[in-house]
């Protein structure tokens, strides 16, 4: 049974002249449990399709089904906090909060729900990432791959059904990069999480159940 | 427990940014405190002077109660008394006036007052106690020193008070004293109930129509409602609920009525206020705009994380709150402050109260306004980002970029730090422009005619009802001619009554004047709305109009303003008119200057004879079928005159008293005496040489002491004195009210300009990590900068002349005290020190952003 569902997905953005098809009738499909990865060249949609299908940004036409629920139908705050509760979301620019420390990034979303982060597990989290010094800092005095193993560890923090992640060993040394993974597949294993996780690095791309190649907007299976 | 966390995650979310960008602050916090005290100040000094205002016209109507009834009997008092709608009523009982040679010149009214009645009177006594034993008498210090008696409580003294119109000498004993207002229409003497019921025993039958001119005896009731509100109809309902008479004589206080206001000046005031309310808006709203692709930024951001609208609005609130906490009582206290300074130099030259003048009357919900007014457009202004990214996708609030015109440059925001600038200087040039048209030399002529005039003492005082009208004696005339330096000397007589028209003469005045809007609107305002077809038929019938006839000499006629004449010029031909052929006319007026002629140059009208030996007893039948006896001159021969001009009479020569028509007319000073016999001036106008005006008033001071202390005479001098002072109080409060002003304007420039460097000091950051050289920047925002000024100086400058030629025209055209003309001398005067602004604020604030090195310029802020 799928819990991940897009049909026909398109977002062109300008118009006339300057149309950019960033998506362009794309349909996928994702299992519970599953772990997807998406490959493609920069500027193929990669990015665009995962906003589309954490709901993060609104499609020019198509349909998202999490979870047998068609999220277009969801209102504003309905939507933010169905989002909140169901998926992880690790960006490729990281998005963190610049005001507040490291550890409050990581609880914010939990926080933001009313609900009592599960300590052990976000402490796990920070120490299988090597980011237990930083805890207490602001994300401006961290480097590059420091913030993306926080955005990670946020995406992380909350046991979401659903994980969805940009490049999130982009800025990463191979070493790191291969910890976070098995990261990413232990605690995906544990709690029946389905991953959909976008690479430019096809070593990465093979640990996968599956791989989605994507070109011009298009999905070439 | 789990709210608890939401919360202070929310706290964090809403503050530690604050802490980061404590500049952002600081410049929102600046500009809600400039916006607090441009309302509060002008909201204090406003509404203190209203106030004031308020509290002169209770004084001069003299007293404080929303109502009262005149002249009841004791059982008419007793139907109205226990009336539950009533929350206070108090009464006082009319015993006579005081009739003193020494208190000539401050009226003083002696009643039986209830201590509650002295209270809403202004009259309970400050020193000493309520009169108790039947001799015993509170006074107003006025009364006292007008009479020499000693501030001493237990004084003995007398004085003659007319009771019954029967004066007799009196002793008393004072019991007590209060602070008399010299603008109270009458002082008020406190006798005890024993000595009113000795002498005016309380009426018991209702008061019947003879009666109208005997006063003793009756109780005037005054009364408070709950509240302020239709004071007009509580009152009739409440005549009706107790059946008291229909006919009874009621007095509305018109303290609480505000007056009539007329549309033209509300239209006026609310294109002001908006324009105040506009600037101080702009003001905020400009700030905040300047920072909104960060604040869009920020929100979006919040949102992928998984805030929701409404906990992005909670920290949009919080921080609106935190800019306002701090902001609104600081502006709250600089503008009530600077009311509070400007207060006592204004209220001194209005003639309000004379008693706790110019005190600040803090009224509560004035200051919650400003302060309410100032939260509101923060919340709004910091809203506005907040609501434009709830209404996109995360990711697209997160890429949030202005909308931009052709050139790349954006516009909206272009256009509202334009328009906020603008206004700022729009307000300053108006209210200079206002401030500096302020004349009185317009206004002061038509208040003094000539350097002396003398009249009888009450004559102008328009709390006294029966006036004499022939007061100027053949001795004082006498001894003027015998004084040295008298230039010209002007006499007007007058005789009052009705002026009576021929047949023909009246079909014009009722197919003219009669047929006009307003002079039925001024009948309705007079008798009612109902009444105005009945009132013109009986004019019709009788074809009069109420109207005085003066007789002036050829000095007091060269003062008159001539409106239209038969031959055009604006003078009248002395010899002509002092051939007994002619007569002047005077216009019928309205409101706002509204006026109409009666009849043109060139009409003829007859003038009916006043002379006493024409006058007869006229009887005529009441309904109850008694018959009375009044004077009046229906035989009395008339003479015709041709009009030889329209002309108005100046305030300070006419009789100040005015009835609904009005129709006056002028005849030559022997042509008057011709018609009407013996008859003495009413005033004489005296000009003196120049360089006489000093002996001349010291003589007419003795003269009006010594010799006739029941004559007045007024100065051209004291005159302009007394307005000289209004004119440097208006200079001062001008000047500093443009001072604040000039600063809002200017710390809004400032505020803008640190803005707009401040919100990209990250592009700047990264501008100069591709290589663009510190100078180049400071060259680049300079121009920027000079952009922006370029744009105010045309656009305030064109809106300050569209407002120059329209409302300050037509305001200042309006008010007699000010003279319009064009000015833009405010902005000649900001304008430099903006355009200063522009090149030092960028150089100082790049190179304090520049102390920080590129680097951490360019991380996330
Ligand atoms: N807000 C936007 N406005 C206009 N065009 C956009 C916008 N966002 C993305 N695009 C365009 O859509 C296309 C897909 O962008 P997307 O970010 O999905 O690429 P990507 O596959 O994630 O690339 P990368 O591997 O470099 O991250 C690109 O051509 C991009 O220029
Ligand atoms: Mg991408």
């Amino acid at each position: 049974m799928s819990i991940l569902e897009a049909k026909n997905l398109t977002k062109y953005y300008g118009e006339g002249d300057t149309l950019v098809k960033a998506l362009d009738g794309v349909s996928l499909s994702v299992e519970r449990g599953e772990f997807v990865s998406i490959i493609g060249t920069s500027g193929s949609g990669k990015s665009t399709l995962l906003h589309m299908l954490g709901g993060l940004d609104n499609p020019t036409s198509g349909t998202v089904i999490i979870d047998d629920k068609d999220i277009s139908g969801l209102k504003g705050d309905e939507l933010c906090i169905f989002r909140r509760r169901k998926i992880g979301f690790i960006f490729q620019s990281f998005n963190l909060v610049p005001s507040i420390t490291v550890y409050d990034n990581i609880i914010l979303p939990i926080q933001l729900d009313g609900k009592k982060p599960d300590k052990d597990h976000i402490d796990n989290v920070i120490e299988t990432l090597g980011i237990e010094s930083k805890k207490n800092v602001l994300p401006s005095k961290l480097s590059g791959g420091q913030q993306q193993r926080v955005a990670i560890a946020r995406a992380l923090a909350s046991k979401p059904a659903i994980i969805l992640a940009d490049e999130p060993t982009g800025n990463l040394d191979s070493k790191t990069s291969q910890d976070v993974l098995g990261l990413l597949k232990t605690t995906g294993k544990k709690y029946n999480q389905t991953i959909v996780m976008i690479t430019h690095n096809d070593e990465i791309a093979q640990m996968a159940d599956r791989t989605i190649r994507i070109e011009d907007g298009h999905i070439f299976a | 427990m789990s709210t608890v966390k939401n919360k202070t995650a929310l706290n964090k979310l809403a503050m530690n940014p604050i802490k980061t960008n404590i500049k952002k602050y600081i410049i929102l916090i600046i500009a809600v405190v400039m916006t607090t005290l441009l309302f509060s100040s002008l909201f204090t000094i406003a509404g203190s002077m209203l106030k004031e205002v308020q509290l002169s016209t209770m004084r001069q109507v003299g007293g404080s109660c929303h109502a009262g009834f005149k002249y009841l009997s004791e059982p008419e008092y007793d139907l109205v008394k226990d009336d539950p709608e009533l929350k206070d009523i108090t009464f006082r009982i009319i015993v006579g006036v005081v009739d003193d040679e020494r208190v000539i010149k401050a009226r003083t009214e002696v009643s039986y007052y209830e201590p509650l009645a002295a209270e809403f009177s202004f009259c309970y006594p400050e020193k000493g106690s309520m009169p108790e034993a039947e001799n015993e008498i509170v006074l107003s210090d006025i009364t006292l020193d007008a009479l020499g008696v000693s501030h001493e409580i237990g004084t003995k003294f007398s004085m003659s008070v007319e009771i019954n119109g029967e004066s007799k000498l009196y002793d008393f004993v004072l019991s007590g004293y209060y602070r008399g207002d010299p603008i109270s229409m009458a002082q008020m003497a406190l006798v005890s109930r024993a000595f009113q019921e000795k002498y005016a025993p309380t009426k018991q039958n209702p008061i019947t129509e003879y009666e109208f001119n005997d006063y003793t005896g009756w109780i005037c009731a005054d009364f408070n409602f709950s509240n302020s509100i239709d004071i007009e109809g509580k009152t009739q309902a409440l005549i009706d609920r107790t059946g008291i008479r229909e006919d009874v004589d009621t007095g509305i206080n018109w303290a609480y009525v505000g007056g009539r206001l007329d549309p033209s000046v509300i239209f006026v005031c609310g294109i002001l206020l908006i324009t105040f309310f506009g600037a101080g808006y702009l003001i905020i709203y400009n700030i905040f705009y300047l920072n909104i692709i960060s604040d869009m930024q920020e929100y979006g951001l919040l949102k992928t994380i998984g805030t929701t609208g409404k906990q992005l609005r909670k920290i949009v609130l919080r921080r609106a709150t935190f800019v306002s906490v701090i902001g609104i009582p600081v502006g709250l206290v600089l503008g009530i402050g600077i009311g509070g300074v400007l207060l006592p130099v204004i209220s001194n030259q209005f003639s309000t109260v004379s008693i706790d003048k110019g005190e600040l009357h803090l009224n509560i919900w004035i200051i919650l306004g400003a302060a309410l007014f100032s939260y509101l457009t923060v919340i709004i202004s910091a809203g506005k980002p907040c609501r434009k990214a709830s209404s996109v996708s995360p990711i697209e609030a997160l890429r949030f970029t202005e909308t931009r015109g052709k050139d790349g440059k954006p516009k909206k925001k272009f256009v509202i730090v334009i328009l906020s600038l603008s206004l700022a200087l729009l307000v300053l040039n108006s209210v200079f422009a206002f401030v500096s048209g302020f004349s009185m030399d317009g206004y002061v002529s038509s208040m003094i005619i000539a350097d002396f005039s003398v009249q009888d003492a009450s004559l102008d005082n328009p709390s006294v009802s029966y006036v004499e009208t022939q007061a100027i004696e053949r001795d004082f005339l006498d001894a003027l001619e015998r004084q040295p330096g008298v230039e010209a000397v002007g006499n007007i007589y007058i005789s009052e009554g009705e002026q009576y028209f021929d047949d023909a003469t009246w079909s014009k005045i009722e197919n003219g004047l009669l047929k006009d809007d307003m002079v039925r609107e001024k009948i309705a305002y007079y008798y009612g709305e109902d009444s105005v077809e009945d009132h013109i038929a009986r004019l019709n019938r009788d074809k009069s109009l109420d109207g005085n006839t003066y007789g002036m000499n050829e000095m007091a006629v060269s003062k008159l303003e001539v409106i239209a004449s038969v031959d055009g010029s604006d003078r009248i031909d002395w010899e002509k008119f002092n051939s007994g052929n002619y007569v002047l006319i005077t216009r019928w007026e309205y409101e706002n200057n509204y006026c109409l002629n009666f009849l043109d140059p060139g009409d003829k009208v007859q003038i009916r004879s006043n002379d006493p030996q024409y006058m007869e007893m006229i009887e005529a039948e009441l309904e109850n079928g008694e018959v009375i006896a009044y004077p009046g001159f229906e035989n009395a021969p008339s003479r015709e005159y041709e009009i030889l001009a329209v002309v108005d009479i100046p305030y300070a020569m006419e009789l100040q008293r005015y009835r609904e028509f009005q129709c006056d007319y002028i005849l030559p000073e022997s042509e008057f005496l011709n018609l009407n016999g013996s008859w003495k001036p009413m005033r004489t106008i005296i000009d003196v040489e120049s360089g006489e005006e000093e002996s001349m008033n010291e003589w007419l001071e003795s003269y009006t002491t010594a010799v006739n202390p029941y004559l007045e005479y007024d100065s051209k001098d004291s005159v302009f004195e007394e307005y000289k002072s209004f004119s440097n109080m208006f200079q001062i409060v001008g000047t500093v009210v443009s001072i604040i002003l000039a600063l809002i304007g200017l710390m809004n420039f400032a505020n803008t300009i640190i803005t707009s460097i401040l919100v990209r000091s990250r592009e700047l950051a990264m501008l100069e990590a591709v290589g663009m050289t510190g100078k180049q920047q400071k060259i680049s925002l300079v121009k920027e900068g000079f952009v922006y000024f370029v744009w105010t100086l045309v656009v305030s400058t064109i809106l300050s002349t569209l407002m120059n030629f329209t409302l300050l025209r037509f305001i200042m055209n309006e008010i007699a005290m000010f003279e319009w003309h064009f000015t833009l001398v405010p902005l000649a005067a900001c304008l430099p020190v903006i355009c200063l602004l522009i090149l030092i604020i960028p150089v100082i604030a790049y190179n304090r952003l520049s102390k920080r090195s590129v680097v951490d310029r360019l991380r996330v802020e």
